[in-house]
């Protein structure tokens, strides 16, 4: 399947995640111009990387939310993984509810933390379990009043899988980390799935987001 | 600012006055920090030299082969200065600078370090410095994507008016693709691309060069603002441009920005250079000649072009929306000629531009250096030395950076060393740093004493250093003391890459860090900082955190015991000892580690605070407990800078290791434990210890 990983300029995990797409067998993973709109149909699935896109001048991910890019992989009706900054141009463009606001500490955070999996159908194969994956972010708090059209599918937890408070990095409502959309669309994610995908990494789980991910490519 | 002698030299060579524009070249070239004219009469003390060095001392970045025909390029700089008077704008674009450095050689940035000098983080105006320090470097190498991979940090008393903030990159090369800072061949062109150019940072060199004062704020205007996304793109468009080999030569603006680029590329050639100063882009109106001579803008390089690649070359930074313009022309014979509204400004010979000063007289006094001692506050020193600014957590200044960009990060900022996949399958093992006091206490072998210490952080994961970079920061060289300090760290450095085979191979000095306030002197704890690069040839890093298993057992490799003298505990509680330096035993240690990297379960090096500080540090950060065997003196104890390891075993591997092994030794020192507390004289559990020495920066920093 033919993947985009779609860099704006100030986007600056492209090229891990590239590496971390093409480690699939099945994947045939490559880079999109944000100003190639008319390549977009060439691919089955779409991945914003993190970075800061436009330098995040205005807000995080606002001036890449407005951009014709946007807006036709939206139109494709193929599946969507915006990953930090990606996560953030997804919620700028109201394609994800909510807002990513800057953390409690209104400080950048790079640290390691355990995600809790929910039960979502789209994520049969990892329901449950308990996944280590790094944040690298500045605005990465969700605040939303309600969730009406979508379904928060990771929380930040403990290493046991508890959801607490004490483990919440950002604030963000109910430890929310990663969102997806009824129709499985449109997926956010403030941690770094491509950043844990190999032995040197420290962590594998991340592999498990990103095959969750392709399942929705697949159908 | 020009000296009456080396004015008189300029109207001698030149046999007239020199034009306004001639003034502010010479000014800005012949300043300390791009002449190096204190402190290169000193570079031959260094070894310079190995099998694997590519490039030297001389460019933006030293080049070391690291095998299957790549390089890597490293570089160390200081932005003091300006980060003194403009904290965030000052630390972020010092950071920016460096990494130009690096693109300059062709080299992809893979990681940055960064080390930092501020007085205690008590008052009001130190936690800004602080604050504002860490969040220019976070906000520029996050947003170009540059994974963090530590450095270090200090405070004291001597830097409360003259912060240290000195940034190092390393990046990453294929053999073929390096490029130079050097423009060879007549008629090729210069085109200046990136941003475009303003009056920020006019004078910034000379700003440097000379004593920060009360009137301090004046110099605001001397600060460049950094622009991180024109970096990030820039890289990505120098990427391409090299990988289409397009470029003939290539420097970054830095200090003393265009006419430097220019003037430094033309003399390596032994060639003249023409500049059209009306061609270069501008940010403000009625730029004087002298004025876009010495902009130091942040965000511009300046490339030597083949005429015939010129037009791929635009097109390239096209579709990378950068701006560019061609803006002179490399010229046969030796002439720097300088044009702004077709009327010639400038006509100087390029060598006597770049070498033509007068060699200042300089007098290597005696040393004069007050180290303050510390008074210790109640209770047992373990807990006295974890408290401590100097040795308590970082992770306060680590968590803003992000550590793991890129996806080749093994081990991030907060342990001994960073360490990075590289793209050869090999791993990179960089740490950066110095012992300010330790340096204050004793110049010469407590450079050498700090150096070793930098090294062993990067040895410990099992890895040969291959090169080292080093940026010295001292006072005032007119002043024969402070000059007697840098001579002296000089020496102390130099020594240890003779000894241990390191070869340097590029650096940066940073001198005046002295100021005069309300009639008294203030001087910087001389700082001679090193990064240091090593290499894992085969196999895998030595791990870096405790394996929780009982069955293994905590050793002494090396000296059993430390120096109490210059060490942290020796700071509060006095020392009667002497430093020593044992260079046979650092090199055997160094030997039995790299060799025997397959056969250790963790290891880290006896650092601050000594046996037990390290102990303990190693506990909570690998959240396993420790019982410390039996009773130790002092020495043993809190003292450091001897070479001596601490190293987790299994009972087949101390088996193994001592039987192919006979002439090194293993002292038993520590057991694992199958609770969350640490045993020595008495007990703590982990997380007391872990609010002990995580609370004093958090406090500090509000986080």
């Amino acid at each position: 399947m033919q993947i985009a990983v779609i860099r704006f300029p100030g986007t600056n995990n492209e090229y891990e995640t590239l590496r971390a797409l093409q480690s699939f067998d099945e994947v045939d993973a490559e880079l999109l111009e944000y100003k190639e709109i008319n390549r977009v149909d060439e691919f089955d699935g779409f991945w914003l990387a993190g970075g800061f896109s436009f330098a995040d001048v205005l807000r995080a991910g606002a001036i890449a939310s407005q951009t014709e890019m946007i807006t036709e992989i939206a139109a494709t009706g193929q599946p969507v993984l915006g990953v930090c900054n990606g996560f953030q141009i997804l919620t700028e463009a109201s394609l994800l509810p909510g807002a990513l606001m800057p953390n409690d500490s209104t400080r950048f955070i790079c640290k390691w933390i355990y995600l809790k999996v929910s039960d979502h159908p789209a994520f049969q194969e990892v329901r449950g379990k308990v996944l280590k994956l790094p944040i690298a972010h500045f605005e990465g708090k969700l605040y939303t009043d309600e969730l009406p059209d979508v379904y928060d599918f990771v929380r930040y937890s403990d290493k046991q899988g508890n959801i607490r408070p004490e483990v919440n990095p950002n604030g963000s409502d109910d430890n929310i980390a990663g969102a997806i959309t009824k129709n499985h669309q449109f997926m956010g994610l403030m941690p770094h799935p491509e950043r844990a995908s190999f032995k040197h990494q420290g962590s594998t789980d991340g592999r498990l987001i990103i095959e969750s991910f392709l399942t929705e490519v697949k159908q | 600012m020009l000296t009456d002698e080396e004015l008189n030299t300029i109207e001698e060579k030149l046999g007239r006055t020199p034009s306004e524009a001639e003034l502010a070249t010479l000014d800005t070239l012949w300043s300390e920090h791009c002449s190096y004219k204190s402190s290169k009469r000193w570079f031959y003390l260094f070894n310079t030299e190995s099998e694997r060095v590519r490039l030297g001392i001389g460019e933006g970045a030293g080049l070391i082969d690291i095998g299957d025909d790549y390089v890597i390029g490293m570089g160390l700089e200081s932005h003091n200065h300006p980060s003194a008077v403009d904290p965030f704008n000052g630390a972020a674009t010092g950071v920016g600078g460096i990494i130009r450095d690096i693109i300059s050689q062709g080299c992809k940035p893979i990681a940055i370090l960064d080390c930092l000098r501020f007085g205690p983080p008590t008052t009001p105006r130190q936690r800004l410095l602080l604050d504002q320090v860490v969040l220019g470097i976070s906000s520029y190498g996050n947003c170009v994507g540059i994974p963090n991979q530590g450095g270090d940090t200090e405070f004291a008393q001597e830097f409360t008016t003259n912060p240290l903030v000195n940034a190092m990159c390393v990046g990453v090369a294929h053999q073929e693709d390096i490029i130079r800072s050097i423009a060879s061949v007549p008629g090729h062109k210069l085109l200046l691309f990136g941003s475009s150019s303003g009056r920020d940072g006019i004078g910034g060199v000379t700003f440097a060069s000379e004593e920060l004062d009360d009137a301090q704020q004046e110099n605001r205007g001397s600060v460049q603002i950094g622009d991180p996304l024109t970096e990030k793109v820039l890289i990505d468009a120098i990427i391409e441009l090299r990988d289409r080999k397009l470029l003939s030569g290539l420097q970054d603006l830095g200090g003393g920005g265009l006419v430097c680029a220019a003037v430094e590329m033309a003399e390596k050639g032994g060639l003249g250079v023409n500049l059209d100063l009306e061609q270069v882009p501008l940010r403000e109106q009625n730029m004087k000649a002298w004025e876009i001579l010495v902009s130091e803008s942040q965000e511009r390089m300046l490339a030597v072009v083949d005429p015939t690649n010129l037009s791929d070359v635009k097109r390239v930074l096209d579709k990378f929306d950068l701006n560019y313009a061609v803006v002179g022309e490399i010229t046969e014979g030796n002439t720097f000629e300088g044009y702004h509204h077709d009327e010639l400004q400038t006509e100087l010979p390029v060598d006597f531009t770049i070498n033509g000063f007068p060699e200042p007289k300089r007098e290597v006094g005696e040393p004069l250096i007050n180290s303050v001692s510390l008074v210790p506050r109640d209770g047992h020193p373990l807990e006295v030395l974890l408290s401590s600014f100097n040795l308590s957590s970082r992770q306060p200044i680590y968590q803003q950076y992000d550590q793991h960009v890129q996806g080749n990060t093994v081990i991030g900022a907060e342990r001994d060393s960073g360490v990075i996949l590289l793209p050869n399958e090999k791993y990179l093992v960089t740490a950066a740093g110095t012992n300010s006091y330790l340096v204050g206490v004793a110049p010469e072998s407590g450079a050498a004493l700090a150096t070793l210490s930098i090294i062993r952080k990067v040895i410990v994961r099992g890895a040969l250093p291959i090169g080292m970079v080093d940026s010295l920061n001292a006072g005032n060289p007119e002043k024969p003391s402070s000059y007697g300090e840098f001579v002296s760290m000089i020496r102390g450095v130099a020594t240890v890459s003779h000894e241990l085979d390191l070869p340097v191979v590029g650096g940066n000095v940073s001198l005046y860090n002295e100021s005069e306030q309300n009639g008294k002197i203030y001087k910087i704890l001389p700082s001679p900082f090193v990064g240091i690069c090593g290499l894992i040839d085969t196999g895998e890093p030595i791990p870096d955190l405790l394996r929780d298993d009982t069955e293994t057992t905590i050793y002494i490799l090396g000296q059993r015991s430390g120096i109490l003298k210059g060490s942290e505990y020796g700071r509060y509680y006095g020392s009667d000892d002497e430093l020593k330096i044992d260079y046979d035993l650092e090199r055997e240690c160094m030997n039995f580690i790299i060799e025997n990297n397959d056969q250790i379960t963790s290891a880290t090096p006896i650092g601050h605070g000594g046996l037990l500080g390290t102990l303990a540090k190693w506990a909570i950060q690998s959240e396993v407990g420790i019982e410390l065997e039996s009773e130790e003196n002092k020495a043993v104890l809190y003292g450091e800078n001897t070479p001596r390891y601490l190293l987790q075993l299994t009972t087949s591997q101390v088996d193994y290791l001592q039987q192919e092994n006979t002439s090194i030794s293993l002292h038993k020192i520590a057991v694992i434990r199958d609770d969350a507390t640490f045993v020595a004289d008495r007990s703590w559990s982990l997380e007391e210890l872990d609010k002990i020495w995580s609370e004093p920066l958090r406090t500090a920093m509000q986080t």
